[in-house]
C-alpha cells in the first residue's frame, strides 16, 4: 500500500500492465522524455523507451486512427489525448469508428483501444472542458471517470484488459490534488460498477470526478443540519450502474446529481431520466441537478470560480429537495 | 487477373441493378485488381469502397455472401447488421465502420504500425479515392507512416471525381503522388487503366514496404458511371472541358493478352461466360437467403465479452 496522487494511480496501472503485457504501448503528444502534459506519463519513457512510449505529432485524428488500427490487430494501445477539448479533433475515431468494430464486423473483429484524456478545471491557460456526456450517448464505447487514486489504478487496469474501446477521463482538478491509499499489486476495479462513497438514509447524491469530493464536503455540512446523505460515484458512465443508484434511491427516496459539466444535456440529466423512468415510485420529491451554467467555460480564475458550481450549490440543492412538499 | 477484372465488372454491374446505393466500379477494375493482386495471404488489405468486393473475393470471400450484402441478407459477412461495403474482417481486411471516409487511412497505417511493433514482415496495401487526399486524415496518417518507416503502400485511385466535383475543382495540385515528397516516401503516378503498369508499380512498392519504406502511388483512372448506381451524373455537363476520360481497361488488356499470345479470344470469352454464371449463381443463392431482420438488433453484440478474447 502506498499513498499516491490521482495521476500516480493511473501511472502505476500503466507501468504494471506494460511490464506484464508486451502488447501494451502508449501513443500521444509529449508523453516521452517530457513526461506527459501535467506529468501524465512521468517515468514511463525512462523504463520503456521510444518503442513503447511513442511521442506523436500534433495529429489527433491520425494518431487515434493509428491506435484503432493497431488495436484491431490485437495490440493494446493507450492513446493519450492531452486535453479533453482535443477529443473533438479525433471524434470520428472515438465515436463513429472504434465503437462499431465488434458490431459492424459481425463479431469478426474487435478493438481493445484505450483513449485517455483530461477534463475539468485545470491550468488557467485553458482546456477546461467537460465533454463526458457526449460519449455516454454512443453504444459500443465504455466511458470511465474515476474520482479516487485507487479507482484510477484499478479502472485503468480494467480498461487495458477490456476487449472493447474505452474512453478513460481523468479529472484535471484532482490530478495532483488528491492522495489516497493504493494497493501495490496489480488489481482491477470492474468497469460498470458504481462505488457507494458514503452511506446515508435521507437523500442520494450521484456525483462524478471532483464533484464526488465536493459532495463529501456537502455531506459533512448537511450532517450538522441533521440530513444524512448517501453518495454514489458511478465511476463509469457507460455502462452505467443504474442498479446501484436505483437501490440507493429506493432507500432514500430523493436524488440530486452533481457534476462539473454543463447541466443541460449532462450526465446528470441521463441519470435523472433513468431514475424517473425506473424508480418514480420510490421518489418522495423531484430530482434536482447541479451542473455548470450554460455559457462557454470562462477562462480567467476569478470568473471561473464564479462559474463553477460549488459545495454550497450542492447543499442548497439537497435542502431544496428535502424541503419539497406536494 | 483478366478473369478477376471481368468478374468484378459483371458482379458489380449486377449489384448495381440490385441496389441503388452500390458504388459502381466500372472502368476502374485494373487499378483495383492490380493493386491487391501481389499481396500474400498474411498481408493486410484496406481497399477503397469502389470495387471493394472483388478485393474481398480475392482474399477468400464467397461471392454469394457478398451478394447478400447488396440484398441486405442475414448471411452477409457483416452479420446482417453492417454496411454493404464491409468485408470479412477476419480475412486480413480492414473493416468498413462508417460512411465518413478518411479514418480508414489512419487505421490501415495503424495495422502497419502493429506489424512493425511485432517485428513481422507483413505489409498493408491501402487504397482510396482522390477525394480522400484532401482530408486531414490522409495527411496525418502519411506523416506518421513517414516518421515511423511503416510497411505500407498507399494507392490513390484517381478517377477525377469526388462525388459530383471534378478534381480540377478540389485539388490544388493535380498530381496527388507529389504529396509523397512531404512525407518522406516514394511517390509515383502511373496509368491505372493499364493492368500491367499497375501490378508492376504496386509489386515494387510492396517490396519496398517490406523493408520499411512506404509509398504513395497514384493510379490515374476514370469513373465511368456516377458516384452511386442511381446517380444520373447530370453535373458532368458543366465539366466536359476539363474531364479526362480514360479508355476501358478490359478491352485494352484483352488486346494486349492476345497480342502477346498469353490468352486467345476463346479463353477471354470463357472468362466472361464464367463470370456471368458465377454472378447468377451467387445472386440466386443470396436471394434465397433470409433477410437481415432475422438476426435481430443484437443488443448483446455491441461489446465483446471479456471471456472470448484469446
Amino acid at each position: 500500500m502506498a499513498r499516491l496522487t490521482y495521476v500516480e494511480g493511473v501511472i502505476a496501472a500503466l507501468t504494471q500492465c506494460m511490464r506484464q503485457d508486451p502488447d501494451v504501448f502508449l501513443l500521444g503528444q509529449d508523453i516521452g522524455p517530457f513526461g506527459g502534459t501535467m506529468q501524465s506519463t512521468k517515468g514511463l519513457w525512462e523504463e520503456f523507451g521510444y518503442e513503447r512510449v511513442i511521442d506523436t505529432p500534433i495529429s489527433e485524428a491520425g494518431t487515434a486512427g493509428l491506435a484503432v488500427g493497431a488495436a484491431m490487430q490485437g495490440l493494446k494501445p493507450v492513446m493519450e489525448v492531452s486535453f479533453g477539448e482535443f477529443v473533438t479533433s479525433c471524434m470520428n475515431e472515438i465515436v463513429t469508428q472504434a465503437p462499431g468494430v465488434y458490431y459492424y464486423t459481425g463479431q469478426r473483429a474487435h478493438c481493445p483501444v484505450v483513449f485517455r484524456t483530461k477534463m475539468g478545471d485545470g491550468p488557467y491557460r485553458g482546456h477546461p472542458q467537460c465533454y463526458e456526456s457526449w460519449f455516454m450517448h454512443v453504444p459500443g464505447l465504455k466511458v470511465v471517470m474515476p474520482a479516487f487514486p485507487d479507482d484510477c489504478k484499478g479502472l485503468m487496469v480494467a480498461a487495458i484488459r477490456e476487449p472493447n474501446p474505452v474512453l478513460f477521463i481523468e479529472d484535471m482538478y484532482l490530478y495532483h490534488a488528491v492522495r489516497g491509499e493504493v494497493p501495490d499489486e496489480l488489481y482491477e476495479t470492474p468497469i460498470g460498477k458504481a462505488r457507494v462513497v458514503r452511506e446515508g438514509k435521507d437523500l442520494t447524491i450521484v456525483a462524478t470526478g471532483w464533484f464526488v469530493h465536493k459532495a463529501v464536503a456537502a455531506a459533512r455540512q448537511l450532517a450538522s443540519d441533521g440530513i444524512d446523505v448517501e453518495i454514489v460515484d458511478p465511476r463509469t458512465l457507460a455502462p452505467l450502474d443504474i442498479e446501484t443508484i436505483l437501490n440507493s434511491v429506493k432507500k432514500t427516496g430523493r436524488m440530486v446529481t452533481a457534476h462539473e459539466a454543463w447541466k443541460i444535456g449532462g450526465a446528470g440529466a441521463e441519470i435523472a431520466a433513468q431514475i424517473a423512468e425506473e424508480g418514480f415510485g420510490y421518489l418522495k420529491a423531484p430530482i434536482v441537478r447541479v451542473g455548470a451554467p450554460h455559457v462557454p467555460v470562462p477562462i480567467p480564475k476569478p470568473i471561473r470560480d464564479v462559474y463553477l458550481p460549488d459545495v454550497d450549490d450542492i447543499v442548497s440543492a439537497v435542502k431544496k429537495v428535502m424541503a419539497w412538499q406536494r | 487477373m483478366h478473369r478477376l477484372m471481368v468478374l468484378s465488372r459483371v458482379f458489380d454491374k449486377a449489384c448495381c441493378e440490385l441496389s441503388n446505393n452500390w458504388f459502381p466500379a466500372e472502368g476502374e477494375e485494373a487499378s483495383v485488381v492490380g493493386a491487391f493482386y501481389g499481396l500474400d495471404p498474411a498481408d493486410y488489405a484496406a481497399p477503397h469502397y469502389r470495387g471493394t468486393h472483388i478485393v474481398y473475393h480475392m482474399r477468400g470471400a464467397e461471392l454469394w455472401r457478398l451478394a447478400c450484402q447488396a440484398l441486405a441478407k442475414a448471411d452477409s459477412y457483416t452479420g446482417g447488421r453492417g454496411f454493404a461495403h464491409g468485408g470479412p474482417a477476419d480475412m486480413g481486411l480492414l473493416p468498413w465502420l462508417g460512411g465518413d471516409i478518411g479514418p480508414q487511412i489512419a487505421q490501415a497505417t495503424g495495422a502497419a504500425l502493429a506489424f512493425k511493433y511485432r517485428k513481422e514482415r507483413r505489409v498493408v496495401v491501402n487504397a482510396f479515392g482522390d477525394g480522400m487526399s484532401t482530408r486531414g486524415d490522409f495527411h496525418e496518417a502519411l506523416n506518421l507512416a513517414g516518421i515511423h518507416h511503416l510497411p505500407i503502400v498507399y494507392i490513390v485511385h484517381n478517377n477525377q471525381w469526388a462525388i459530383s466535383t471534378h478534381s480540377t475543382r478540389f485539388l490544388a495540385n493535380q498530381n496527388v503522388a507529389e504529396h509523397a515528397r512531404a512525407y518522406n516516401m516514394h511517390g509515383e503516378s502511373f496509368d491505372g487503366n493499364d493492368l500491367f503498369a499497375t501490378q508492376q508499380t504496386v509489386s515494387a512498392a510492396i517490396e519496398r514496404a517490406r523493408e520499411g519504406r512506404p509509398s504513395l502511388l497514384e493510379a490515374r483512372t476514370w469513373r465511368v458511371r456516377g458516384h452511386w448506381a442511381g446517380d444520373k451524373v447530370e453535373y458532368r455537363e458543366h465539366l466536359k472541358d476539363v474531364m479526362r476520360p480514360q479508355p476501358d481497361p478490359i478491352p485494352r488488356l484483352e488486346e494486349e493478352l492476345e497480342r502477346r499470345g498469353v490468352l486467345k479470344g476463346a479463353d477471354l470469352q470463357r472468362h466472361w461466360q464464367q463470370a456471368q454464371e458465377q454472378t447468377e449463381q451467387a445472386i440466386a443463392k443470396a436471394q434465397a437467403a433470409p433477410s437481415s431482420e432475422v438476426v435481430g438488433i443484437g443488443l448483446d453484440k455491441v461489446f465483446m465479452p471479456r471471456a472470448q478474447e484469446a
